[in-house]
């Protein structure tokens, strides 16, 4: 955390990879008072990238701590910062606080098998996550990735795909929610893949994030197919300014998305409000 | 707690001239000709409205202002400097604040103390020494004494001058509170017998009958009750009780551009704002004025509860003062009650 916590440090940006026609992804370094510092972070969790001038947002850490470096941000055009940032080059710089918030608990999650869902931009949080678990593959079980989008070229770091499918005791199952040309996969829905694969919990955790509308059915799929509350996690990642629990916007009961969250496991969403 | 001796109300601008040659002194002074009161800097031959008249504005506005840069910066080239705005140049003190309103303070600690601790919050509380004014009750809307806070010394004071005839008995509770006490002593003369048993007597007409309890169950309980669509359906949603409210702290964050160089700063926003929940693509998790609504009240008599143990109203009334339609927090909280009390009926 920065001394000043309001306080920007530099991200000067190394590289920019278009991921979709309305997402980039930017590599970034960390700089203070001119130098590069290390900035060391959970899966999970996210920064508030400003464009100074025109204004701060909360944007999720897509790379994994595994591999220390640049840090990366997939950054979906939405409004006016995220705008600025599109219009930006290799070698500008945008301000950074973070890391902030809570992260996946990665810990409790050693020994599990893990099925990933994830729908359109919403694989960018479990993006690191993914990466970090292939990084400790002995630490983990079974991994099935379960991931949707529109259209095939609306599917989010599709360069991961072959690499993820060749890691051992992993499947990845890419869906698109209607026929394409050119497209051999599967059709339909993210939670009908999910209700088709049909993956019995056991020792497994599901980690979703997607569109709400996807949320709403998947964890709902879930519970029917018989998976724990508990063994239920998503990251909320909405709502959020200040990042560090103070401005009060994305305040849902007794919890603050940014610091209490934005991962939360299911059973701590029944005990809030469902104003998410 | 010291009594320090006796204070002639006349001799009050002239010591807080001569402290504020030391200090930066902030007192309740007249705002416009209409009686009307608020708290800012006091500068040599102003008249200060001690006394019967609440401001406006709470004493949050001392610690959190209504906007406040947080940076500035530069650009050139590539490089973009940063520079953290200077919250405040010189020490400060508040004379003249209110009970209600030094015990919000506490509440907004929770927020902006916790980790990480919000410094530019931090190096104003511990910058400011704060003179309570014993309060005898300012109005009919006054419940403080309904939420557990003492209006006439009350906890977070660092110094509390009780109002006796022609003048106050000063008391020194912590040790900030001392060092001012050293600053007051050539206006301080021994206190009579009679002046001293008038301020160990000195109580208020705060309201004590006020019930901000939520019922048992947590929000869940009342989430559904009828209290917020009637609350709602009065509330014209100007979010002026957000503003005059002594804990409400909510931010907006803002950048602006001058030049090649710019400021970020931030600024109150309020839960009644349709924009406070908006994300930038265009969803809104709280779209219904009755969400908004439910929000405020919940958040201070629910969730901050759950959070810290209190809730999140010192019982000054300025919000039903303000309100258009003269809505108080206590009549919201009875008719959550009430109406949680008539559907398990």
């Amino acid at each position: 955390m920065n001394e000043l916590m309001m306080i920007p440090l530099i991200a000067r940006i190394r590289s920019i990879r278009e991921v979709t026609f309305d997402t980039l992804m930017f590599e970034v370094a960390i700089e203070k008072d001119g130098k590069e510092v290390p900035f060391s972070y959970l899966p999970g969790q996210f920064a508030e990238l400003s464009v100074f001038g025109v204004g701060e947002s909360p944007i999720s850490i897509t790379s994994t701590c595994t591999r220390p470096g640049l840090v990366e941000f997939a950054v979906r055009e939405v409004g006016l910062v995220t705008e600025a940032m599109h219009n930006m080059r290799p070698g500008d710089n945008m301000g950074i606080r973070g890391p902030l918030g809570n992260g996946f608990p990665v810990d409790e999650m050693k020994g599990k098998d893990i099925l990933f869902i994830a729908g359109g931009i919403g694989l960018a949080p479990l993006r690191g996550l993914i990466n970090y678990v292939l990084d400790n593959r002995s630490d983990f079980g079974a991994v099935d990735i379960i991931y949707g989008a529109r259209a095939p070229n609306l599917l989010c770091f599709d360069w991961e795909f072959d690499t993820w499918k060749a890691a051992p005791d992993t499947r990845v199952h890419l869906t698109i929610d209607a026929p394409a040309a050119g497209w051999n996969g599967s059709v339909g829905f993210v939670p009908a893949i999910v209700k088709e694969l049909a993956l019995p919990p056991g020792n497994r955790l599901a980690v979703a994030c997607g569109p709400p509308i996807m949320i709403k059915y998947v964890l709902e799929d879930l519970a029917a197919a018989g998976y724990r509350d508990e063994d239920v996690i998503t990251t909320l990642e909405m709502k959020m300014k200040c990042g560090v629990g103070k401005c009060g916007r994305c305040n849902i009961g007794a919890k603050y998305i940014c610091v209490d969250g934005p991962v939360f496991r299911l059973s701590e969403l029944k005990t809030i409000p469902s104003e998410y | 707690m010291t009594v320090i001796g006796y204070m002639k109300r006349s001799a009050l601008e002239g010591v807080l001239g001569d402290i504020s040659d030391k200090l930066e002194v902030i007192a309740p002074l007249p705002s416009g000709d209409k009686g009307a009161v608020e708290l800012r800097r006091f500068e040599k031959g102003a008249q200060v409205s001690i006394g019967p008249v609440k401001p406006m504005l709470p004493l949050k506005t001392i610690f959190l202002p209504p906007v406040e840069q947080i940076f500035r910066f530069s650009k050139s080239e590539n490089e973009t400097t940063v520079t953290a705005s200077t919250p405040i140049t010189r020490d400060r003190v508040v004379f003249g604040a209110l009970g209600c309103d030094i015990a919000a303070l506490a509440l907004i600690d929770e927020v902006f103390l916790r980790e990480p601790v919000d410094e530019a919050y931090r190096e104003r509380r511990t910058r400011t020494t704060i003179v309570a004014l014993a309060c005898e009750g300012q109005g009919p809307e006054c419940f403080c004494a309904s939420v557990g806070i003492d209006p006439v010394r009350p906890g977070g004071a660092d110094v509390v001058m009780i109002p006796v005839k022609d003048g106050f008995i000063v008391e020194t509770i912590t040790k900030k509170g001392e060092q001012l006490g050293t600053m007051l002593q050539g206006a301080l003369r021994d206190p009579t017998g009679p002046q001293k048993k008038t301020a160990r007597s000195f109580t208020s007409t705060s309201r004590s009958d006020v019930d901000l309890s939520a019922p048992a169950g947590g929000w869940s309980a009342v989430w559904e009750s009828e209290a917020w669509e009637d609350a709602s359906a009065r509330c014209i949603g100007c979010g002026i009780c957000t503003v005059v409210c002594p804990t409400c702290h909510c931010f907006d964050v803002h950048d602006e551009r001058h030049g090649n160089g710019g400021e970020r700063f931030r600024k109150w926003d309020s839960c009644m704002a349709v924009n406070f929940t908006m994300m930038a693509h265009g969803e809104n998790p709280r779209p219904q004025h009755r969400a908004r609504v439910r929000q405020r009240y919940m958040h201070k008599l629910v969730y901050f509860p759950e959070n810290h143990g209190a809730v999140a109203c010192v019982g000054c009334g300025r919000c039903a003062v303000a309100c258009p339609n003269r809505t108080g927090i206590g009549e919201v909280a009875d008719r959550m009650r009430e109406r949680e009390e008539d559907s398990n009926e």
